[in-house]
């Protein structure tokens, strides 16, 4: 069957959805006399509630940071650590800013991009995760520190430095020498463009499920129709 | 802010279109449970987008945007969670329209095997929207619109062949 016999077809078909359907106009009323909340509101909160607390530690940090400007080991360690939280932020923000612009009388393909965005939220914990396993061993040192120098007392005892007599320092550093490219080249990897690898979606399927790599394949569409456009 | 009279104006809109709501949620839903809710929850960002609409373009292209972005949101979705409430009744009666048609169940059934943006083009394609009208609504370039169709086309005919023969 041609496609304008279809059309002639859907045509009469049209015509009888006209003359049959019922709108149930009592539901429509109902509909009009509620508040209508966003289903995004919940995401909104959680996310601008997670911004706030990186904001809180990136701020906690800096303040470390330059406390201990002539200490480069401990000088390190916090720009770790702030690197990290710094990545961390950046999409706590822009997932905000997502859920800000989303209306959904726009362009479909635009929208069902932002939402596919949304929906690989998960993979941004995966690869977070990943960014962050050189940043392990940043913490300890961090943190015995800042007990220190917040003179906490009850935790005086807690010196990891002290009690690794200093080869505390080599293991984080040649540690980090390996794993931050690694993990920094894997961090670049895991996206949509790269979903084709069956790494990437293997990895992608088993650390945040299969919905996110569906979002991701959806996204990779929408790219391609833009690149065919362009 | 919900005026009675735009209110009563969303009503006579809602009215006046609600076969395109009945045709997508079709489109992308294959039972009747979930048509329903699908029509619900694109009738919900209706009248939650109804105070932006701006008069500067159709209703119906307005109305189609939202209809299909709700419907590929909804049929991404791994789970479905209805919307019922605080509604315990249907806004379409679905049951009075009865698909006898084979050859409109036939395109129903094709289309519910198309990619969910190539859905989108050809059903406004059927419903006789022009390249220039379909790329606002979908947000891709009218050469695109134009050679999506021409695939699915072939698609649809290769698949009523293929039914034919059988």
């Amino acid at each position: 069957m041609e496609l304008d016999q279809l059309k002639a077809v859907w045509h009469t078909y049209d015509v009888k959805i006209q003359k049959a359907l019922n709108l149930n106009v009592r539901f429509l009323e109902m509909v009009e006399s509620q508040k209508v909340k966003s289903k995004l509101r919940p995401l909104f909160w959680g996310k601008a509630i997670e911004t706030v607390l990186h904001t809180l530690v990136i701020a906690l940090l800096l303040a470390f940071v330059l406390n201990h400007v002539s200490d480069v080991n401990y000088f390190a360690s916090g720009l770790i650590l702030l690197g990290f939280y710094g990545v961390a932020i950046s999409n706590s923000i822009s997932h905000v800013r997502i859920i800000n612009r989303i209306d959904y009388s726009q362009e479909v393909v635009s929208i069902q991009k932002d939402l596919a965005a949304l929906r690989s939220g998960n993979l941004n914990y995966a690869k977070m995760t990943i960014l962050c396993i050189p940043t392990f061993l940043a913490y300890p040192p961090v943190i015995s520190q800042a007990i220190k120098d917040l003179d906490l007392t009850y935790f005086s005892a807690f010196d990891i430095i002290a009690q690794s007599n200093g080869s505390w320092w080599l293991a984080q550093f040649s540690s980090s020498l390996v794993l931050i490219p690694l993990c920094a080249w894997m961090y670049t990897q895991l996206n949509q463009r790269n979903i084709h690898k069956p790494w990437v979606k293997d990895f992608i399927e088993k650390a945040s499920g299969k919905r996110v790599s569906g979002a991701l394949e959806f996204m990779n569409e929408l790219d391609q129709l833009k690149r065919d456009a362009a | 802010m919900a005026t009675p009279a735009n209110k009563e104006a969303f009503t006579e809109l809602i009215a006046q279109n609600k076969g395109i709501i009945y045709k997508v949620s079709s489109s992308y839903c294959n039972n009747k449970e979930d048509r329903e809710d699908l029509a619900q929850e694109i009738i919900l960002n209706l009248w939650k987008s109804f105070p932006r609409f701006e008069e500067v373009s159709k209703f119906s292209t307005w109305m189609y945007r939202i209809a299909l972005n709700v419907a590929i949101s909804y049929y991404r979705k791994e789970t479905r969670t209805a919307i019922h409430a605080p509604f315990d009744e249907s806004l379409v009666v679905f049951d009075e329209v009865n698909d006898e048609d084979e050859n409109v169940s036939l395109l129903f059934r094709f289309i519910g095997e198309l990619r969910e943006m190539d859905r989108s083009v050809i059903l406004l394609y059927l419903e006789d929207k022009g390249y220039k009208e379909i790329a606002e609504i979908t947000g891709i370039t009218e050469t695109n619109v134009a050679t999506k169709i021409s695939r699915i086309k072939q698609n649809l005919k290769t698949s009523f062949l293929n039914n034919q023969n059988k």
